[in-house]
Order: C-alpha cells, then structure tokens, then sequence
C-alpha cells in the first residue's frame, strides 16, 4: 500500500527545502485553543537527520518549481531537475498525519516562486489558512515570505503563522545583485521592516492600560532569516555587522548562517570542496554573544581582525584581547561581568549570583556551578586567588588551550570536538558557549 | 534504627514526610514497602498513605519553599535514583528551615544533588517529549512504546493529554509494564502486560514510509555526521525510533516485533 508518487513527491519536495538552516519551533506563545495541537515555549526537536541537523518540523516546499534564477539555489529556473508540486490538501493532510504521531513539531513551508510572487505567497496563505481553520491545526507554523509579494498579503501570513522569515541568503547588496539578480534587496528588506514595525507596535499596545483583552494572533514567535556563508567574499566582520543591525533595526528574533554548499556549476560562484562548517559554527557562537550576552560586533572582530579564529571561539579571544579586565572576582563581579568571562554560561553566571545570596563562594563549590574550569580557571580569582595554571597571559593561555591532543586531526574534522567540554546537548548547533 | 516504609506513592511518601517530621521520628532510610527486607539490625516502620496529611503537607511546602522545590520533588521521586526517598526527605527537611531561599544553596549536597537529578528528569522527559512515536492501531487507538531511564510517563501524558486531546492514546512505558491511558478526556497510568505486537492500521504502513522518506530526504549529504547525530540522539532510544527502523517487510513484521517481548 504504499503509494509511489506520494513518495516520490515528498523526497523532491523535503531535498529542494534542506538547505534552510531554520529549524526551531520555538517562542511561540499563541493561546491554546480546541483543535489539533499545542506549542511549546522552549521547542521541541524530534529527530537529528544523519548530517546531525534537528528536525522540529516538516520542512517542505509547496513547489520547486520557480521563474527566478538565482545562481545558488538547486531550484533555479535554468536546472533540469525534477519538479513536483503539493496541493494545499496535501500538505495539510501529510502535516496532519506526522502530527498526530508525534514525528514533527508543526510546519515549515516554503516555495519556489510560480508564476508571481503575489500568487506563490496566495497560495502559501490558503494553505496554511486551510490547516489552522479547517483541520483546526494548532501547532506550529513557520511560514517563508516570498520575496516581492503585496504586503497586505505579508501581513494576512502573519496571521496564520508562529514564525515568518524571508531569507537574505546573500551579506551584501553587491552580492545580491550578482547572484540574485532578480531579487531586488528592497523586495526582502521591505517586508521585514513592515513586519517588524507591526510586532513593535503590537508591543506597545500590550502594555497600554486600557490594551485590548484579546488580540489577534500575529506571527508570535516574530521572524527570522538565513544568511549563506562562504558563496561570497563578505568577511565575518560584516556579517556580524548585518546580524546586529537585524536584530536591532529588524528586530529578528534570529539570524541562521548555512555553510555554502557548491549545487550549480557557475563561474560567478566560488568552488569549495568541503562547506565551511567550522566558519559557520563560529558565527553562531558569535550570534549567542550578540543575542544572550551584550557582546557587540565590534568587540567581537574589527578592520585588522575581521575573521573569526580557527582555533578559540570568539568569546575566549576577545577575552584573550582584553587581558586588562580579568581576572574578575566571582564574589563580587555583576552579572554582566559574569557572563563575559569565559567558561562561564548564562546558566552558571545565574547560580553564582543565587549562591552569592547565601554564603561567600569558595573555589570548591564551582564545580557544581557548572562552570568549565579548563576555560575559565585563566580568568577569574576566588576570594582573591588565582588558580589557573599559567598566569593570566594572553599567549600563554593560547598556547595551553590549543596544545593538540593525540587523535586530533584538522580543525574541520575536528569541528564538534572542539566544544566538547561545555557537555551542553545543545551548544554544537545553536553556539552557546 | 528506624527504616520508614510507604506504599510507593507519591501521596504516601509525603504522608511518611509528614509523620516523620511531626513526631520527629529520624528515618535510617525510606524504603517502598515492596521492596524492603527485614533484617536484624533495623526495624520497619510502615507509614500508611493519608491523603488530607499528604495534602496539607504538600501545601506547606508550597507556601514555605517554592513551586520551583515541589517540582524537583516530584522529578526526583520519577527518577531510578537510589534512595531518592531519603534524599528528598533531607531536601525537604533543609528547606522548611532556610525556606524560599533553599534553591540558592547550590554548594550544599543536598541541594546540589536534588537539583542534578531533578534536571536529568527533566531533560528526558523533554527529549521524550520529541522522540515518543505514536502508531495507528486497526482499532483506532494510537499506542506509542518507551523506554527510559526514569519514570517520565506522568510528564509525558500530561503533555500529551493537551497536544492529542482528541483521540484515545496509550503510551506504554515497555520495560516497567506500565502503562498511560487517555479515552479524550483524562489520563491514568495503569501497571500492563503486553502478550503480541499490537495490529497496526493499513494508514500506519503508509505514513511510516513517508516519514522514513522525509528522514532521508532531508538530510545534506555533505555534512553527513553520524556521530554528531549520536551526540544528539543516542543509541539507546532508537528501538522505538520509527525512522531509525528499516521499513518492515510485510505487515507487522520486524521494528514492532519486540513489543511482545
Ligand atoms: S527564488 Fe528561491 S527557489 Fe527561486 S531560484 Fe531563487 S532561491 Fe531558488
């Protein structure tokens, strides 16, 4: 019974969709009501693919098919591939069924664009629309903005969404323009802009006095975007930069950077045998510093060092940077002195304080603060003493973190293994350190 | 020296905590009566399960702790720790004398333990929460296998009482034989014994192979990491694992065999 053309359909539709990084389902706060369904705050993964990646929710596209021709995309007009396309119905039905037995968190819908960017964006609507209102659906939804579409039509998607993002793919205009030519910036900044000013504003509401008793659910858990790295000369300065003024001038709830992976043969497009993996990682550990930890762009990297370091993530090379600042007294130091010293997390920095409120810390009890005493030992004194076992001096310390251990073969290859002593399930994918 | 022993649940141990602390009586060590053998040295003290103590007591550590401390509680008391009745008995007692500030005493042991096992509860339960796998049985029912390290069931059938609130589900905890039941209006846990593999509906063929397609699909085959993958999903939870099986031959046959056993 099992029918071929649903498969097949399904495998053109899940490949063409891959290269989206986003996967969270998290942030969304929508009311529970009867139907289908609930959201949960923190997310939920539910599987991880061979390439280590979590799966949170179906990731699909409508249709593969698309009129543009942007030099990246394995989906570009010019390819011969297989095309395919699902009805509404159809990914209702197939969101529906992996639901119920509890395979995915909800949907992710995306879609090449057929015949307009208006009509490609309806349809995305009426599907989704179709989901929450006829199948009463009430997980989540992560639905992409295409690119060009009318903006009532963007805003009536954030109504039947958890989540919206319209992906940039590109860091620069110089690059959009050669790339994707097609693709006006104006087309995926405008969007964004209007989306974001609505979430500001229905912000503002909510805190008035006399606010609303219900209002209408509009993409709650805010919108996101996907940056590709490595396709295009930008340094990692840049795109930090880019990042920060997303999540301040966008005010995006998260930025995703997805290593290049060579699927058209172009000259305009760089050749690269293996995706830069250990690059990518570095930005999303930047990324968590920008977003959990009050680093800016500019503390991070500047104009003489505008790449990320191979070997120490950023947080520890800023430190190692700024030797002036440390070490800082664990007894005494703020909360944002805390958290900028490394080897100490958002998690770790919270019990120091609570544990501050009832006795005087000793260097004992640190362990069972969680801190990661490998990193942190250089930076910090207990009741005035230091323990690292070198002194506080940036070459030294470089030189006893990146000693090789035997069986360590490159950095790439190396890639999870370098974060293995923070022992935080979570921390190889979304870079917290 | 005193072994206290309860009836194994929840509502009995906190009577036991209630008499214990009441009449000061110094526990050696709490046991579930089932499990306890008698021996030369201790005696047995059987405390019966009051539910209106269980429930005043619980209400006074509500009001002296926090909600925060009543959950480690009850995520400890689902953990496969060893003596966790003695350990939360300690944690209690700690706390009614430091009172709301008792989680800031993280460098105490008995803080720091409870804590430690409270989150390793938590986290499998969260994980769970992802990696159950309903299946459609031919009666309609949906029935999902686990197995654990901890007694997650309550946690998991509560949060699913809410997401498939409209069918009728059973979430069968395999080697405890234990069971949640849900008939689409509340859930109660149930001990079961599981004779053969229950009979899966023709749909369920059907959409296990959409799901194992989807699986592979969307994988990118250049950063293929199998033991990234492993980091994130270890191989002890991937018998239940629908995609981590191979399609079954014929009806019935292989990734659900092992239900029976
Ligand atoms: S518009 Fe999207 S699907 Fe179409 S070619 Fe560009 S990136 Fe690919």
């Amino acid at each position: 019974m099992i029918r071929e053309s649903a498969l097949k359909k399904l495998t053109i539709l899940a490949e063409s969709a891959k290269y989206d990084a986003s996967c969270a389902s998290s942030g969304s706060n929508r009311a529970h009501s009867a139907g289908v369904g609930t959201t949960q705050s923190s997310g939920i993964c539910h599987s991880w693919a061979a390439d280590g990646r979590c799966i949170s929710l179906l990731k699909i596209l409508m249709t593969n098919v698309c009129i543009y021709n942007c030099t990246y995309c394995i989906n570009r007009a010019n390819n011969d591939v297989p095309r395919a396309a699902f009805t509404p119905e159809e990914i209702c039905e197939l969101t529906m069924n992996f639901y119920t037995k509890n395979y995915i968190e909800g949907l992710f819908l995306s879609s090449g664009v057929i015949q307009s960017p208006d009509h490609t964006m309806e349809l995305l609507i009426k599907t989704v629309r179709r989901l929450r209102e006829i199948h009463r659906f009430n997980g989540y939804i992560h639905l992409k903005l295409i690119p060009g579409a009318n903006l009532d039509l963007v805003h009536t998607a954030c109504r039947y969404a958890d989540r919206v993002s319209i992906n940039i793919e590109l860091p620069s205009r110089e690059s959009l323009a050669m790339l994707a030519p097609q693709k006006k910036v104006e087309s995926i900044l405008l969007p964004m802009h209007s989306v974001g000013e609505t979430l500001q504003h229905n912000q503002e509401v909510k805190k008035k006095k006399n606010k609303p008793k219900t209002m209408p659910a509009y993409t709650p858990a805010g919108q996101s975007t996907q940056l590709i790295i490595g396709a295009t000369p930008e340094t990692d300065l840049q795109i930090m930069r880019l990042s920060s003024w997303l999540y301040e001038k966008m005010t995006l709830k998260r930025v995703y950077y997805s290593a290049y992976i060579p699927v058209n043969n172009d000259s305009r497009l760089p050749v690269l045998h293996t995706p830069p993996l250990l690059r990518e990682h570095r930005l999303y550990q930047a990324d968590w510093l920008l977003r959990f930890y009050g680093f800016s762009a500019e503390e991070l990297l500047d104009e003489a060092h505008p790449r990320f370091d191979v070997e120490l993530d950023p947080k520890i090379c800023w430190a190692l940077r700024n030797p002036g600042r440390f070490p800082v007294e664990l007894n005494i130091a703020d909360y944002e002195v805390l958290l900028r010293v490394p080897g100490i997390g958002v998690r770790s920095a919270k019990k120091i304080i609570a544990l501050r409120k009832v006795q005087r810390i000793q260097y004992n009890d640190l362990r069972k603060l969680h801190i990661v005493l490998k990193r942190a030992q250089y930076f910090f004194t207990v009741n005035g003493k230091y323990y690292g076992d070198t002194p506080l001096d940036p070459a030294a310390i470089r030189n006893r973190l990146t000693i090789p251990y035997p069986g360590r073969v490159s950095s790439q290859l190396d890639l999870f293994d370098i974060n293995r002593d923070t022992s935080d399930l979570t921390s190889a994918i979304s870079g917290e350190i | 020296m005193i072994i206290c022993t309860y009836d194994g649940s929840f509502e009995g141990l906190l009577s036991l905590f209630s008499e214990c602390i009441t009449k000061n009586i110094q526990p050696e060590n709490i046991i579930e009566q089932s499990k306890y053998e008698p021996d030369l040295i201790n005696e047995e003290l059987f405390i019966p399960t009051n539910i209106s103590a269980a429930n005043s007591f619980r209400r006074r550590l509500r009001n002296a702790l926090s909600a925060q401390s009543l959950k480690h509680l009850f995520f400890v008391f689902l953990s496969a720790l060893e003596n966790k009745e003695i350990c939360m008995y300690r944690y209690a007692c700690f706390g009614l004398q430091t009172g709301l500030n008792l989680n800031k005493h993280l460098s105490d042991k008995r803080v720091a333990m409870i804590h430690d096992v409270s989150l390793k509860v938590g986290c499998e339960a969260h994980r769970m929460k992802g990696l159950l796998r309903f299946r459609e049985l031919d009666d309609g029912r949906y029935y999902a296998p686990v197995r654990t390290d901890h007694f997650v069931l309550p946690i998991l059938a509560s949060h699913f009482s809410k997401r498939l609130s409209a069918k009728q589900w059973v979430i069968h905890d395999v080697p405890r034989s234990t069971a949640a039941l849900f008939d689409r209006e509340s859930w109660y846990i149930t001990k079961i014994e599981q004779t053969s593999a229950p009979e899966l509906s023709q749909d369920e063929l059907h959409c296990q192979s959409l799901w194992r397609q989807y699986f592979s699909a969307i994988a990118i085959k250049e950063r293929i990491n199998p033991k990234l993958q492993r980091q994130f999903l270890p191989k002890r939870y991937w018998d239940y694992l629908v995609e981590m099986q191979d399609a079954p031959a014929q009806k019935n046959n292989s990734s659900d065999d092992h239900l029976s056993s």
